[in-house]
């Protein structure tokens, strides 16, 4: 994990002929979490992925990290795989430590279980683990507690939270709703203003 | 409830199989006696079956055949594997190469099988890349299809979690294309045993083709049918006991 000063800067997203976000700019402090918030449909996830370096179309710089650890919106685990296969595929995690962090998130008695007869979300829990479980020196949340309920939505947020104590772990966490940035966040940046 | 549908699709295939053999029993001459019969009965042409293996002879022919349909199909499906996948994922590679698939898929068989003999020589090279180049374009063909059809999303978790390219190909890639693949050689295998036959009539002097071609020119209908129907049983015992299974065992996290 690098412990540099992560520098984001976006001075457009193209989509065909259209172009979005001017000039974003973001500072992230090693350890801390910021927080993007904006209406359905603006590009949060968009943004993420350029920051993630899956999409490329776009002009500007981003310093300070090599490795991205992304939860996405969906789950995105492998149906074929099993959980535990899910996790160590991406982290190359040894069964012990998936099974200590399965145990934290309530699901040891799923390990060998195949994704689609989890719910969405245990789901979810299994792709935070593989989140979490990989060595980044950025994380980032898209949407982490969407479609969840109450119950599922606290204990996913306490374990973030947990985490991010611990580890130190720098992180950009994306949402609609500004209730999920509560106790995670040192900063909230409101999207609506970079289109 | 899923053991009671087995076991009525299991017995459903059963009486069908045996509809079959009573109707070809009902229409075929039963005169054990009449070599030059046009349709022998199944117990004539069964017996027959079980003195050919006794003497040796249909275990030899048989072991050329699958010997031949065995190459084949490997070939075929790796070359077209191989050859799908790329016109599946490049644009480029799919222009250039589907005018080739098409005048291949569109070439008869006893052509390539006649110019492989003439270029190559009778033999069993000559045979098997005859044979191969036959089955190619529909295994790429089918492929091509699937490649076509990957997920995107799990190419983006092969990108964040920085997977390497043999765990990419390994994880996401074979598991998708899996159906395809499968497809593809349970509809080469039928292919490929029929042409096998046909280039063993034309130019091999062994196997299941060569022994049809002899009793052919014998008019001994009852051998034609004891080595049609050997083979159709290896067939069978491949289909079910191989490649079902491997379908099987495959899908087991949908069954879960």
């Amino acid at each position: 994990m690098e412990n540099r000063l992560i520098e984001i800067n976006i001075e457009k997203i193209h989509f065909g002929n259209l172009s979005i976000f001017k000039n974003f700019n973001m500072l992230l402090k090693p350890g801390t979490c910021i927080g993007l918030m904006g209406k359905s449909g603006i590009g949060k996830t968009s943004l993420l992925r350029i920051i993630a370096k899956i999409d490329n179309r776009f002009e500007g710089k981003l310093i300070g990290y090599k490795n991205v650890s992304f939860m996405f919106q969906e789950p995105f685990l492998l149906p074929w795989r099993t959980v535990e296969e899910n996790i160590s595929i991406a982290t190359n995690a040894k069964h012990a430590e998936i099974l200590k962090s399965l145990k934290n998130v309530g699901l040891e008695d799923k390990i060998n279980s195949f994704p689609n007869i989890l719910s969405l979300g245990e789901q979810r829990r299994v792709s935070l683990v593989r989140t979490m479980l990989f060595q980044s020196d950025l994380m980032l949340l898209d949407e982490p507690f969407a479609s969840l309920d109450k119950t599922t939505k606290v204990f996913m947020h306490n374990i973030i939270c947990d985490y991010k104590l611990k580890q130190q772990q720098s992180m950009i966490l994306v949402s609609h709703d500004e209730r999920d940035f509560k106790g995670l966040t040192s900063k909230i940046i409101n999207l609506d203003k970079y289109i | 409830m899923k053991k009671n549908k087995l076991t009525s699709s299991f017995t459903l295939g059963l009486f069908s199989f045996i509809c079959f053999f009573f109707f070809w029993f009902i229409l075929s001459d039963n005169d054990s006696d009449n070599v030059y019969s046009v349709l022998p009965s199944p117990v004539i042409v069964i017996k027959l079956l079980f003195s050919e293996l006794k003497s040796g002879e249909l275990l030899f022919h048989l072991g050329h055949t699958l010997y031949r349909v065995l190459w084949s199909f490997i070939i075929a499906l790796i070359c077209g594997t191989i050859i799908g996948f790329f016109m599946g994922r490049s644009k480029s590679v799919d222009d250039f190469l589907d005018v080739w698939i098409i005048v291949f898929m569109n070439l008869p068989a006893l052509v390539l099988i006649v110019l492989c003999y003439i270029w190559i020589g009778l033999n069993d090279m000559a045979a098997i890349i005859a044979v191969a180049l036959n089955k190619i374009p529909l295994v790429a063909v089918l492929v091509r299809q699937g490649a076509r059809e990957l997920d995107p999303k799990y190419s983006d978790i092969a990108k964040v979690f920085q997977l390497t390219h043999w765990s990419k190909i390994r994880h996401i890639f074979i598991p998708q294309m899996f159906p395809y693949v499968i497809s593809a050689a349970r509809s080469g295998l039928s292919i490929i045993w029929k042409i096998v036959l046909v280039v063993e009539f034309l130019g091999r002097p062994n196997g299941i083709g060569f022994q049809i071609h002899l009793y052919f020119q014998l008019f001994d209908v009852g051998m034609v049918l004891a080595y049609a129907v050997s083979f159709i049983i290896i067939m069978l015992i491949v289909e079910i006991g191989v490649l079902r299974s491997i379908e099987k065992h495959s899908y087991v996290w949908k069954i879960d």
